[in-house]
Order: C-alpha cells, then sequence, then structure tokens
C-alpha cells in the first residue's frame, strides 16, 4: 500500500498563495483534482512531483519526507504534465529510450517496457516514425507512455486526455482503472466525464485552497435540492432565468425551452421541479461556467 | 546521459547547421594562408602589388635576420623604466636561446599558426558554441520536457551532461578542426619540421614574446587560450540558457557576455589596472587579434600594491571566470532549477 500524505501544504509566490494549507492523505486508486483555472492545481502536481518546494509543510511518501528521499521518491514517480512537448526528430521509440534512461532504466529492462507500452498505447505499428509527424493525440500517447515507464507508484496526470478522440479516452480510462489497483493517481482534467467516470475519489480546488475532497456519493449528496430543471416557453423568462441563475444547460425542444440550473434556494417558477445533480453541476456551482471546456 | 545529449544536439536543426558551419570553415580555410617566411609582396608607388622574385631562402634569410636585428635592438634599449628592463631582459634571452643564425624551413607551422588561431575560425566557432549553449535548456523549455526531465530520478545527471558537453565540444570541435588544418597543412607545405626553433620565426611581432618559446610550445600555449576562450563562452552560454526561458534572452546574455571586456575599454574613467585587464583580455579582441595577446609582453600592472605581468594576469582572469562560470551553472542546478 502506498500513502501519499499532504499536510499544510503551502506555496507562495510573490504575494499570492498558490496552494494555501493543503492537508490530504491519499493510498491507491485514482483521485481526480477539479478546480478552474488558476486554482493552484499545477502548483499542487508540481510540488507532488518535485519540481517546486513548498514554502510551508510537507509532502510525506510512506512515512518519509520527499525531500529526504530524494531520487528514490523520484524514482516511483511517473508525470505527464499538461504542457507536454517531444523531441520532434526522435522517433517515438528513441523517445522513450530517452525517457528510460532519465528514469535510470536498463537497457533490456528498458526495451521490453517500451515495446510493451508501445503496444498499449497503440503506438507499436508507427515506433519508428518521427514523433514531429504525430497528431497531437498521438503525442499525449506517448506522454502517457513515458509517465508509465519505471512502472510508478505514484502517478501524476496533467490533462491526460486533452486531444485524445473518444475511444482513444476509453481505453485510456480503462488502461487508469487497471494500472491503479497498487499506485496512486492523481488526475487534473476539465474533462469532467472522466473524473466522473474513473475516479476513486474527487479533490476541488480553488483560490489554492482544498474546497471539498470525497467520493462521488459524498460530492453528489451534498448537492441534493439544488438542481432544477425549468420549462418554459416564454423567451423573456429564459432571459430573466440566466440573469438570476447559474444555468447549465438550455435545451430547445419544439415547443418550449428546458433549463438546467443550480441554485442553493428553491426555484419559484411553476414548471421547476428538483431533478439529480451531476457532477457538471457540482463544478457549476462551485466554479464558473467559462472554465468548463468539455463534459 | 552525455550520449543523450549529443545525440539531440545532432537531430536539432541547431546541430545541422553547426556541422554545416563547421564543413564550410574546413572548407574555406583550405584557401586561407599568410605570407610565408620565403614570400615577400609590397605595394610599389603606383599601389601595385609586387612579389620579390629572389629566390625563397634568399628572402627566407632577410627577414630571419630582420628579426634577429629587431631583437638586438631591444636587447640594447635603454632606459630603466620597469618596461624598458624587462624588453631588454627578454631580447636578450632570446638572442642567447638562438640556436642558428641560419633561416630553417618552417612553412608547415607558419601556415599552421596562422590558420590555428584565424579570426575566421574563432568567429565560427564561438556563433557554433553559442547556438548550440545558447540552446541547451531553453530546447527543454521550449518543447516542454524540462518538467520531465526535473521530476526524474536521474535530473542531475541530465543537468551535469549538459555542462560537460559545454566543457568538452568546444574542445572536441576545435581539437578536430586542429586535425583537419594539420592534415590540409601537412599536404599543401610538407611534414611540421624545425618546430624545435624559435617560436619568433614564425611569428611577426616575435620580439615582444614573453620568454624563450619553441615552436611547438608557442603553438600548444595558443591552441590552448584558444580552448580556454571557446569553453567559457559555451559554459556561459549554458548558464544563460539554464536561467532564462528562451532563445533570445540566452542569446542576448552571451553576446552581451562576450563583447562585456571590449565595451569596458571604452570606459576611460575605469582604474587604469582594470582598465589595462579589458583592454588586452577582452574576448573580442583574444578571438580576432590572438597574436596580439598569445604569449605576449604587455607590461606589468599595479594590483594591491603588487606589480603584475599583465599578459599573465588576464591569462589568469581568463581562468578564473571559467571557473566562475562552472560554479554559476552548478548552482543553477542546485538552487534555481531545484527550488
Amino acid at each position: 500500500m502506498n500513502i501519499l500524505e499532504i499536510k499544510n501544504l503551502t506555496k507562495i509566490y510573490g504575494k499570492k498563495n498558490a496552494n494555501d494549507n493543503i492537508s490530504v492523505s491519499l493510498e491507491n486508486g485514482v483521485y481526480g483534482l477539479l478546480g478552474p483555472n488558476g486554482a493552484g492545481k499545477t502548483t499542487l502536481m508540481k510540488q507532488i512531483t518535485t519540481l517546486t518546494k513548498p514554502t510551508k509543510g510537507k509532502i510525506i511518501y510512506n512515512g518519509k519526507n520527499i525531500n529526504d528521499l530524494g531520487n528514490n521518491y523520484r524514482d516511483v514517480l511517473g508525470y505527464l504534465p499538461q504542457e507536454f512537448g517531444v523531441y520532434k526528430n526522435f522517433s517515438a521509440k528513441q523517445f522513450l529510450q530517452y525517457v528510460a534512461a532519465l528514469k535510470g532504466l536498463s537497457g533490456q529492462k528498458a526495451k521490453e517496457k517500451i515495446d510493451k507500452l508501445l503496444n498499449l498505447v497503440g503506438l507499436y505499428e508507427v515506433r519508428n516514425k518521427a514523433v514531429g509527424k504525430f497528431s497531437g493525440g498521438m503525442k499525449r500517447r506517448v506522454g502517457i507512455a513515458q509517465a508509465l515507464l519505471n512502472d510508478p507508484k505514484i502517478l501524476v496526470l496533467d490533462e491526460p486526455t486533452a486531444g485524445l478522440d473518444p475511444q482513444e479516452r476509453t481505453r485510456f480510462r480503462n488502461l487508469l482503472s487497471q494500472i491503479s489497483k497498487d499506485k496512486i493517481i492523481i488526475l487534473s482534467t476539465h474533462i469532467i466525464s472522466d473524473i466522473e467516470s474513473i475516479a476513486k475519489e474527487t479533490m476541488m480546488l480553488k483560490n489554492g485552497a482544498m474546497l471539498m475532497k470525497g467520493t462521488h456519493q459524498d460530492i453528489l449528496s451534498s448537492m441534493k435540492g439544488k438542481v432544477y430543471s425549468i420549462k418554459t416557453d416564454q423567451e423573456n423568462e429564459v432571459m430573466e432565468i440566466q440573469n438570476r441563475y447559474k444555468v447549465i444547460n438550455i435545451q430547445r425542444g419544439v415547443h418550449d425551452v428546458t433549463l438546467r440550473v443550480v441554485s442553493e434556494k428553491m426555484i419559484p417558477y411553476p414548471n421547476s421541479e428538483a431533478v439529480e445533480p451531476s457532477f457538471e453541476d457540482v463544478y457549476m456551482f462551485y466554479f464558473d461556467l467559462e472554465n468548463i471546456q468539455e463534459v | 546521459m552525455i550520449f543523450w545529449e549529443l545525440k539531440k544536439m545532432l537531430k536539432s536543426k541547431t546541430g545541422l547547421i553547426a556541422i554545416a558551419l563547421f564543413v564550410f570553415l574546413c572548407g574555406v580555410i583550405v584557401f586561407v594562408k599568410p605570407v610565408l617566411e620565403t614570400e615577400n609582396f609590397y605595394r610599389n608607388d603606383k599601389y601595385e602589388l609586387v612579389a620579390d622574385r629572389r629566390p625563397g631562402e634568399e628572402i627566407a634569410q632577410e627577414k630571419f635576420n630582420n628579426k634577429i636585428a629587431e631583437i638586438e635592438t631591444m636587447a640594447n634599449l635603454e632606459g630603466n623604466d620597469p618596461f624598458s628592463l624587462k624588453i631588454r631582459e627578454m631580447s636578450q634571452e632570446k638572442l642567447k636561446s638562438i640556436k642558428s643564425k641560419a633561416y630553417k624551413d618552417v612553412s608547415f607551422f607558419k601556415v599552421f599558426n596562422h590558420r590555428a588561431a584565424h579570426p575566421l575560425v574563432s568567429f565560427i566557432i564561438v556563433i557554433i558554441s553559442v547556438l548550440i549553449f545558447s540552446n541547451i535548456y531553453t530546447d527543454e523549455i521550449i518543447s516542454g520536457m524540462d518538467n520531465i526531465i526535473l521530476s526524474s530520478k536521474n535530473k542531475f545527471k541530465v543537468l551535469y551532461s549538459k555542462l560537460g558537453l559545454a566543457i568538452i565540444l568546444p574542445i572536441v570541435l576545435y581539437g578536430s578542426y586542429l586535425i583537419i588544418v594539420f592534415l590540409v597543412t601537412l599536404g599543401q607545405h610538407g611534414t611540421p619540421v624545425n618546430g624545435g626553433f624559435e617560436a619568433f620565426r614564425i611569428v611577426d611581432n616575435g620580439s615582444l614574446l614573453n620568454g624563450t618559446f619553441t615552436i611547438n610550445s608557442y603553438l600548444m600555449l595558443k591552441v590552448g587560450v584558444m580552448m580556454l576562450v571557446f569553453t567559457t563562452i559555451a559554459v556561459f552560454a549554458s548558464f544563460f540558457s539554464f536561467i532564462t526561458t528562451n532563445s533570445l534572452a540566452s542569446i542576448s546574455g552571451t553576446l552581451i557576455f562576450i563583447v562585456f571586456g571590449k565595451v569596458c575599454t571604452l570606459m576611460k574613467f575605469l582604474p587604469e589596472s582594470l582598465f589595462s585587464v579589458f583592454s588586452k583580455g577582452n574576448y573580442v579582441d583574444i578571438m580576432f587579434y590572438p597574436n596580439q595577446f598569445v604569449g605576449m609582453y604587455f607590461g606589468q600592472v599595479n594590483i594591491l600594491g603588487k606589480s603584475l605581468d599583465l599578459i599573465k594576469l588576464c591569462n589568469s582572469v581568463l581562468i578564473a571566470i571559467l571557473f566562475v562560470g562552472i560554479a554559476l551553472c552548478v548552482l543553477t542546478f542546485k538552487m534555481i532549477l531545484n527550488k
């Protein structure tokens, strides 16, 4: 069992608290990291991956501070950054060989692992092709493969499914579910459905602080009675609802319009009813609409 | 990891440009040749170039006699100031060390010396170094690989490999150039003979040479100084690459570093000793006029009450700058890239 404890983690850049006193304990499984842009997700992941040191607080892996563990910690770490590029003139195989060298993998072991991962991400047939000629989704798959090279115990994935088509995303989710048995996987994404389908628990960050952490049931139950569906055939009413409430969805039918609304208070419209909340509603309730990219 | 750094370099556009520049340099240098000791050209009153038609041996002997006469003049220099005393002493030593007053064939060394530190060579090797090393880490940032490197187990191996390459590659590059020049000169001017004779036989301002260098030892010193300059520039280019986030900033930093000493020579208000160090020991002048620096004597400077040989002091400063560059890179790895 792997245990990663984040204790009172604070990161200050100038006058801004990018992370503000975050404390959380993670065990094997997939953890979704949700929050709008600037919420402090990337800063948190950078600290977990030792790219930056906390201003205050500490991160403990299996009872030891990760700063003291140094290379022993990095040896069990896999990371796919949000802005992941590749060496355009390297083939997929050469690129993974390079990352294997970075991770201190030996020749034969590295070769076997690279072939296995290239198969896993569906790039074996094009392994000798220059990565620069790959599509965005293929490059992302190379990124996923490199993160898994050292069979990490802690896998940090920042927007891993960005640019992947639905089929690739499904395959990637299944892969994560398969390997999560003996790993801590931290998955940051704006694609709520990814988190909804595979995360054991979700951590929500806002303004650098931990807003909420819990299972889907915990989070969704906190939203019960706050999501409404309103039916109307009056255009001026649609405008009015949009002005007064957080509208998540507007579905135009043949004769009427159905609006999905989140609100702490009961909605005073005749054709409104409380509905089962979804993760998208949770996100909308706590964060702003413009930060949802895809659902 | 050095192998991988080299591979990345060779597969990048910068690497290909560097190779093309190096091939161009080796191709062009075949045609670069100084006026040999056995040749003499001058312009007449109509400004026409006239070649001396006398036998080569005769011309060479005359030139050699002139050089000895110049040294003899220096050996009898009047005046008791430190500069005159030193010049007199050096010249007397040189006269004593002359093995033969007859001209010896030093054509190979004359050409090799000229080609070894030709301004074009320095210019192209510095361009190659700046192109490669100013981008050595910024390329990782631009490609988004920096986060993967810095979160990996062997991150320090990668960083030190980059620094190691900045030290080794200019030496290998310049060494390869010298080997090619050696072979080309061998083909054009025959075998290198008489390298044990006095260095002033191949140097135009030989009377100012500080000591009794043989041709071989003078060439070794020159190669050493040039390697020191190229390595230092490469190390600082890497340093600027480590502390900046884009190529433009990194290249600008490196260029400022290269021209800093030369620009300081315009600041007449500087203390005399410091001004002298900048005048002789700046990278621009060493690259473009190496014969005015390597092994020469240009007087003494007073620093903290001690009288020091200016050129030797400049050499010490150049060595110190290299170590400062290495130390800055190491500090950057530990303090900035691992903050």
